[in-house]
């Protein structure tokens, strides 16, 4: 009963507020709305209303896919300090990151799901009723990581606002061991992604030891400055305090992660370029080109320049301390790395195909429709998700038998 | 011969337990009445009669009573009444119906049943549907002779008739690329070429599925919908594909094909000789690959490109006779294989007069 | 010409000789190799006969396709009543009758290399012996020997009927034309087109 009203108070929470707060969220479902609505189209005629073809058979949902799973992994670099080593600092940015980690994996789960050609058989993979090759595909792995990774991070935030709700502590042997479930398990969703492509020898693109820890060290980078971004938002919009010392651990995290992946792009660009083999074309089609065909020469120079960019900014401690500096070097981190990951790294995969042939991809309206449609639900869930966890935390939504919580 | 240590089959290896099971069945599935597999077939049982069950309880809690009360009906009663509403009813069967590594005897026969009656209704084309399993004692093979290939494509014309290829977006499972001479190299390789051929200086080369006896597309399935058959022929269960082309990506030979819309075929033009795991029409949103024409070459039949080749470049037969022409190929030729530093072990070789 | 037409027609006729007929009961698939002696149904309408004097390797017997009974102007006698006698190179181009051929083989070769002017019904061998038109791989395997070796192997040639029970395979005029043997050139069946998706591609 105790939990219903929780849940009525959660519900009050995330649907009042003042009217900025009514704009984003009209507009976020308006945009979901379009997307539904290219989604129909595309269930009614097929995925052909896409831009892929036999030949780049994944396109920007994998793409998409693949970013966001590093996105929700990151939110354990956040869990971790604040749940186990008690770091004061973390703890009130943690709830965000598990906002993040929630809304992330809503999307992940989107994304797989309108990727599909058959979604309605998708009761296919329920273990009993379908038939799970579990362990033997990799994708199987990755079913079962992401789902169980989003239980986590349902569960552990709702524990403890529900205690916080009640104005209790909530107890450490109670969350605890599942912290530390979840922080490997942050580690293992991103690596059996990388897995899920690594282990495909037809595609020597992927094809590479250092993909996974690739995939984890951009995922720290864009993760902490996502995170940075919305603290900045939330400190701006709402009175919840979040310390300036939380903002710079996370930069700290952000840069080191984002020096590290810029390491290992170098080392990456050094193998494929330094004597090209067959291996190394779809590295030649991504920057340079291949025989006129060029569509992602841009977007890959533009992204590293910005990558490279960010990463300054973030390595000088000037500048770095600098809040007129932070904010916008972490959006450009953010948008470098999803266009590495979201662009840079599934779509030349597929170019030239393993028999040699250069078919390019644009995606249609009704992927970009659809794409918009998914990260605004993502936005719309975070949104709601940290605006309950505020209204917990502030103390405006409690029990009304609960103590007054100190802060 | 010493094996190579693969994290796969450490993964074979844990599936197994758990597994063993309900492949049992599966290997069972071509023979007839007698045989000697009636252990495995016992213990199968038992957990098959359990899958039927849920799913027939999965049809009542979705389907309500009337689609679980068809399912018991014969076949003859559903015909007889309003066509549209049989369509319906019927397709609501198939989609609760299970994958056909794991179906019984009876459940296949259901199946194709329903499926015969569907391409009536939808196209007015009355098709037959085989299941027949692998011939005992026959592993496929495929040769290819570069030195004899002069591009002419009669092959592809054939597959695309024969195998019920959608005509809309233009499937095709072979690809014959002109190569200039003095490489093997398929990144300068031409397939879209359009003119007289033999064009002087090239040489030609076919792919296909290479239906490799090492599949990498195989493992990578997430819902086990595309099995190697004891044939050695690479298969897919079009109706149990979800769609996720993870197969697409990891095909190294680009042998698969994904159906982007729903697959167009003109009703004069459907070849009714059908298999279930072969040319049945495909619905919207499976992958499906070259299955060497399993509808034909289970009969005995060649492969429909093999029979169609003009210059007698395909050699198609059963690697485990020794007296084979695929046989006589490799004994006294010298082959080579695509790309087998893979070790994907394709049973599709080319060679040289 | 109508050697020609039936030479043009054969591919055609193999493909409708061999479409399975559905109407039939299908071979029984637990049938094991050894249980099925049965030659494929649709190679009953094949005319073959027992291949003579094999000398590939393994030495096993097979059929090859009849050569006869797809001639146009076969039997010759009929209009050749009397022999004829040996044709100079210049009489040869300025022929009147046979104008459907194309002569396009080896330089050496004279009409009277292959064909028999004493008895035009058949054909012969560069030593002299008489050689059954549908024994004509006999005459093709005197200088391409390899091809022969490899044909009676499996290697070289065209396989009929299906790839189970008595090896019937095509013989050598089945596929190339012994005046003018190498394949023709000529445009591809059909375009290769890409499966692509969109509308705008």
């Amino acid at each position: 009963m105790d939990f219903l009203r929780f849940l009525r108070g959660a519900l009050g929470a995330a649907t009042t507020g003042g009217r900025t707060y009514h704009l984003w969220m009209g507009v976020l479902t308006f945009i979901i709305m379009v997307g539904g609505y290219a989604y129909s189209v595309q269930l009614r005629e097929g995925l052909i209303v896409t831009g892929m073809s036999d030949h780049v058979s994944w396109g920007l949902y994998i793409s998409n896919f693949t970013f966001l799973v590093g996105l929700a992994a990151a939110a354990v670099m956040l869990v971790l300090p604040a749940y186990v080593l008690k770091d004061v600092d973390f703890s009130r940015a943690v709830l965000i990151g598990e906002g993040v980690a929630v809304a992330a994996l809503t999307m992940c789960l989107c994304f797989v799901v309108v990727d599909l050609g058959g979604p309605q058989n998708m009761w296919h993979l329920v273990p009993v009723l379908g038939y799970f090759n579990w362990p033997r595909s990799m994708l199987a792995w990755d079913v079962l990581v992401l789902n169980g990774y989003l239980a986590l991070n349902l569960l552990i935030p709702l524990y403890i606002l529900y205690q916080h709700y009640h104005g209790r502590e909530p107890q450490r042997r109670k969350y605890v061991p599942f912290v530390y479930l979840s922080v490997f398990w942050a580690v293992s969703i991103h690596m059996v992604t990388a897995f899920l492509l690594a282990g495909l020898p037809a595609r020597p693109f992927w094809n590479t030891g250092l993909l996974g820890p690739r995939f984890l060290a951009s995922a720290f980078a864009a993760g902490p400055a996502f995170i940075i971004v919305t603290l900045h938002f939330i400190r701006r919009m709402t009175t919840y305090r979040i310390a300036n010392e939380t903002l710079s651990k996370l930069a700290m995290i952000a840069t080191v992660a984002a020096q590290v992946n810029l390491i290992m792009l170098g080392s990456e660009i050094f193998k494929e370029f330094y004597f090209p083999t067959h291996h190394s074309e779809s590295a030649r089609y991504l920057f340079f080109g291949l025989h006129e065909h060029n569509a992602l020469v841009p977007w890959i120079w533009t992204s590293i320049s910005m990558n490279v960019l960010a990463t300054i900014v973030l390595t000088l401690h000037p500048l770095r301390r600098d809040q007129r500096l932070l904010y916008p070097a972490c959006l450009l981190l953010f948008v470098a790395v999803w266009m590495e990951k979201g662009i840079g790294l599934i779509i030349p995969g597929f170019i030239p195909s393993p028999l040699g042939e250069i078919v390019e991809y644009m995606p249609t309206w009704v992927e970009l429709a659809v794409t918009a449609g998914i990260w605004s639900l993502g936005l719309f869930v975070f949104t709601a998700l940290v605006r309950v966890a505020l209204a917990v935390e502030t103390g405006s939504v409690r029990h009304p038998g609960a103590p007054i919580m100190q802060d | 011969m010493t094996r190579k240590f693969r994290l796969r089959d450490l993964f074979t290896l844990m599936a197994r337990g758990s597994e063993a099971a309900s492949t049992a069945p599966a290997s069972a599935s071509g023979c007839g009445a007698a045989c000697s597999c009636s252990t495995p077939e016992d213990s199968g049982h038992s957990v098959l009669d359990k899958t039927v069950d849920r799913r027939r309880a999965m049809g009542m809690l979705f389907g309500g009573a009337a689609a679980a009360a068809t399912a018991t009906k014969s076949a003859a009663s559903v015909t007889q009444t309003e066509p549209e509403k049989d369509e319906k009813l019927l397709a609501w069967e198939e989609q609760l119906k299970g994958n056909f590594r794991l179906m019984t005897e009876r459940e296949r026969a259901e199946t194709i049943d329903r499926l015969e009656q569907l391409t009536l209704i939808r196209h007015g084309v009355d098709v037959r549907i085989r299941d027949a399993g692998a011939i005992p004692g026959v592993l496929y093979g495929y040769a290819f002779n570069i030195s004899r290939c002069k591009g002419y494509r009669n092959c592809v014309e054939a597959c695309i008739k024969e195998n019920n290829l959608d005509r809309k977006t233009g499937t095709q499972y072979i690809r014959i690329f002109e190569m200039e001479g003095g490489q093997v190299t398929f990144e300068d390789g031409d397939a879209e070429y359009f003119h007289q051929v033999p064009a002087e200086g090239h040489f030609y080369m076919g792919t296909q599925c290479f239906q490799c006896a090492n599949p990498p597309c195989v493992d990578v399935c997430p819902v086990g919908a595309t099995w190697q058959e004891p044939d050695g022929i690479t298969v897919v269960d079009y109706d149990w594909c979800i769609g996720c082309r993870y197969c697409e990506a990891a095909c190294p030979y680009w042998a698969r094909r994904f159906n982007w819309s729903e697959p167009e075929v003109p009703a004069e033009e459907i070849n009714p000789n059908q298999h279930y795991l072969g040319n049945r029409l495909r619905p919207k949103g499976a992958v499906e690959k070259c299955t060497f024409c399993i509808q034909r070459s289970r009969q005995g039949q060649l492969p429909a490109c093999a029979e169609a080749c003009p210059t007698g470049a395909r050699v198609f037969g059963n690697l485990l006779d020794p007296n084979s022409e695929i046989r006589y190929v490799l004994e006294h030729k010298r082959v080579f294989r695509l790309k087998e530093d893979l070790g994907t072990e394709p049973k599709f070789w080319y060679y040289m007069d | 010409m109508r050697l020609g037409l039936c030479l043009s027609l054969l591919p055609l006729w193999c493909l409708l000789a061999c479409t399975d007929d559905p109407s039939g009961p299908p071979p029984t698939p637990s049938a094991s190799l050894e249980t099925e002696p049965e030659r494929p149904r649709q190679l009953q309408v094949l005319a073959a006969v027992d291949v003579q004097g094999r000398t590939g390797p393994g030495d096993r017997p097979f059929q090859a396709s009849r050569r006869t009974g797809r001639m146009g102007q076969y039997p010759c006698t009929s209009c050749h009543e009397q022999p004829i006698v040996e044709l100079s190179a210049a009489a040869v181009e300025r022929r009147w009758s046979h104008l459907n051929l194309r002569i396009e083989h080896a330089a050496a070769l004279r009409c009277g290399t292959c064909h028999r002017y004493a008895s035009l019904d058949q054909l012969q061998l560069i030593d002299g012996d008489a050689v059954d038109f549908d024994h004509s791989y006999q005459v093709c395997a005197q200088c391409h020997s390899p091809q022969a070796r490899d044909w009676a192997g499996g290697a070289h040639g065209k396989r009929l009927g299906g790839w189970r029970g008595d090896r019937v395979v095509e013989t050598c005029t089945g596929c190339h034309d012994p005046h003018a043997p190498a394949f023709p050139r000529r445009m591809p069946q059909l375009y290769p087109q890409v499966p692509r998706t969109g509308t705008d591609r």
